[in-house]
């Protein structure tokens, strides 16, 4: 019997409701995706073990935990560590935001604002890795 | 009669007489004593006396004829100590008329027979007064010759036509020469006439008009070519009527100072445009601070907008005006992204990272990155790069940043296609004619090479009304907001601090526009 691929399961964490909610309507939409939005970055921990998240959308700049903080918080846990994290900035310069997924010191980027396409793009890039 | 006597002597005036005549001896011992003067004497006998002599102001000599003892031949042997008198007495103006030979060795004479005793005192003060103006006047010749030859200023007194009479040692030194070949010369003679004649047309003011300079600073160069700098000043010459018989002047050498002056000022200048740079920097930081407080709160908004247009792409397909729409609404939202990386671009905090690069390297990496903008704009790419030519020291994504700009506006000068070729040279700064700007006759000597970048399109090219404003901050052509006016502001500016040079001109044999820009090469 042919089996139906399992979706991806996304969880964007990021201080601006609008925005996750958006990706999560969005990417929904396509049909591959489940995403999981979190607001309040300090629970992300506890949600990435919740929801075992397949790739972790994270935003740079936010008010309590910035996305440097939540990064080593989730690769300091054993269940959590090989989840791999794409960091989402509005904070990069206008080369970096033409080339899509791009990477920085040994980490993924992608520029806001960031469309449908090059963000399915960019998670399949990085999870086929 | 005791006259006072001039202030050059401070105790009272001390005389010996020479004499074997005990007669005149009591005469005159007896006139002059008095507090203000004393007379002493001493029997002819030259070996006694000569010792003793130095103490005394004058000496009175018994020149009479009886005075046999008073062996003539030798008073040229009596030491003279100067400014002491030596003071002949004779008997009458007969006496001193028969030994008139003897007066070159004297400085005044008394004729003791018609003298009225009382007036004795009187002669005898004269006497000593004008020996001593005599030692005094001599004295200060040797002073006046001592200033002039051991000053190391320039000093020389010229006549009325400008020719040296009289120069000191220093004068003489300068070019080498004895004063005789240079007594009579002019400033022609010595000087190129480049100095020559304006110090002439000073010197005939200065007779003519009775006037001083003074302090002027004064280049003077040499007929070898060799330049100082002095600082002089000349007055008028005048002689003891008060006619003004030529100009005396005295000059400096300041060339060390004028130096000195020239790296302070070029110190200062220094100073002060760091201090703009500080003041500027300070200003783009806070402008940079801001625009990246800006850059995070509309991109977040951004972002959501672009999903939320996506979504809705994929709710309406199939409804062409809708779809068309909300296209639009993506390029609208791709443009406000685009402003604000130039607001960031334009305050961009980060440092400069200055390392030897072949630029031709940039300018084809930046090609190929906006080759879809080219292809989509129906604009056919030139390149004509040398790749031979040597690196210069440039901020790898600055100049990208450059060559973004300036090509980007290419792109919008031509709406409706056209051809652009891009080449580079090696040149070498020619001259600082009329036709090269100020900026470039700054930052390249001539002689210096030059790394020249030219970008040549054959769009609308510049408007005159636009041509001084072209790299004023949002100051741009697009009235349609195709651009926030920043771009080649930030692109001068991305120059300035690489000590590179930009002008924009409209070509000369077809329609466009000739962007150039200029490096200084690394030298090899």
């Amino acid at each position: 019997m042919f089996r139906k691929k399992a979706p991806i399961r996304i969880l964007i964490i990021d201080d601006e409701a609008a925005l996750t909610r958006m990706v999560k309507m969005t990417m929904e939409n396509l049909g591959d995706y489940v995403v999981e939005t979190l607001n309040e970055s300090p629970q992300a921990h506890r949600i990435a073990r919740e929801f075992k998240p397949d790739i972790i959308l994270l935003d740079v700049v936010m008010p309590e935990a910035d996305g440097g903080d939540v990064a080593a918080m989730l690769r300091g846990c054993p269940t959590t560590d090989r989840i791999p994290i794409i960091f989402v900035s509005a904070m990069v310069s206008r080369s970096e935001s033409n080339r899509g997924l791009y990477q920085s010191g040994g980490e993924n980027f992608l520029a806001k604002p960031v469309d449908t396409k090059t963000l399915s793009q960019a998670i399949r890039q990085v999870l086929e890795k | 009669m005791n006259t006072p006597l001039n202030s050059l002597s401070v105790a009272p005036p001390l005389a010996l007489l020479l004499s074997s005549d005990p007669d005149l001896e009591n005469k005159l011992v007896a006139q002059c004593d008095s507090p203000d003067f004393k007379l002493e004497r001493v029997g002819w006998q030259l070996g006694t006396v000569s010792g003793a002599c130095a103490e005394y102001d004058a000496v009175l000599l018994d020149l009479r004829p009886h005075t046999d003892s008073v062996p003539l031949s030798e008073i040229d042997d009596l030491p003279i100590h100067r400014p002491q008198a030596r003071i002949g007495l004779f008997a009458n103006f007969e006496e001193l008329q028969s030994r008139s030979g003897l007066l070159p060795q004297l400085d005044h004479y008394i004729l003791l027979e018609p003298l009225q005793t009382c007036e004795f005192t009187f002669h005898l003060s004269v006497s000593i007064n004008r020996a001593q103006r005599a030692f005094s006047n001599a004295s200060e010749q040797t002073r006046y010759r001592a200033l002039l030859d051991n000053i190391p200023d320039n000093i020389y007194f010229k006549d009325r036509e400008s020719r040296l009479i009289q120069v000191n040692k220093a004068y003489c030194n300068k070019f080498g020469k004895k004063p005789e070949d240079i007594l009579g010369k002019t400033d022609f003679d010595l000087f190129s006439k480049e100095h020559a004649a304006p110090a002439f047309e000073d010197e005939q003011n200065i007779i003519n008009k009775n006037v001083s300079i003074i302090r002027k600073l004064e280049r003077e160069t040499f007929e070898n070519g060799e330049t100082n700098w002095v600082s002089t000043t000349k007055v008028p010459l005048a002689d003891i009527q008060g006619n003004i018989i030529g100009t005396m002047g005295i000059s400096r050498d300041v060339s060390d100072l004028k130096e000195a002056e020239g790296k302070l000022k070029s110190t200062i200048s220094l100073l002060e445009e760091t201090q703009l740079q500080l003041i500027e920097a300070e200003k783009l930081k806070s402008v940079g601070r801001m625009a990246a407080g800006i850059a995070h709160e509309v991109k977040n908004p951004l972002a959501v907008v672009t999903l939320g247009v996506d979504y809705l792409r994929q709710q309406l397909k199939g409804n062409d005006e809708l779809l068309g729409m909300l296209n639009d609404m993506k390029d609208a939202i791709t443009k406000a992204n685009d402003v604000i990386f130039e607001l960031l671009d334009y305050s961009s905090p980060r440092e400069m990272q200055l390392e030897p690069q072949h630029i031709h390297t940039v300018v084809e990496q930046t090609l190929s990155f906006l080759q879809h903008n080219f292809k989509q704009a129906n604009i056919k790419c030139l390149n004509e790069l040398d790749a031979d030519l040597p690196q210069t020291r440039i901020d790898l994504k600055k100049i990208e940043q450059v060559f973004i700009n300036l090509l980007l506006n290419c792109i919008n000068a031509m709406p409706s296609g056209g051809e652009l070729v891009i080449r580079s040279k090696l040149t070498r700064m020619q001259s600082a004619g009329a036709n090269v700007s100020s900026e470039l006759t700054e930052l390249f000597r001539i002689g210096d090479p030059i790394l020249q970048i030219e970008i040549e399109d054959n769009g609308h090219g510049i408007d005159d009304k636009h041509k001084d404003k072209l790299f004023d901050p949002f100051y741009s052509t697009n009235s349609t907001g195709a651009g926030t006016g920043l771009g080649l502001s930030v692109t001068r500016r991305i120059l300035e601090i690489h000590h590179a040079h930009i002008t924009l001109e409209n070509c000369k044999n077809h329609r466009g526009c000739l962007t150039t820009l200029y490096f200084h090469p690394v030298s090899q």
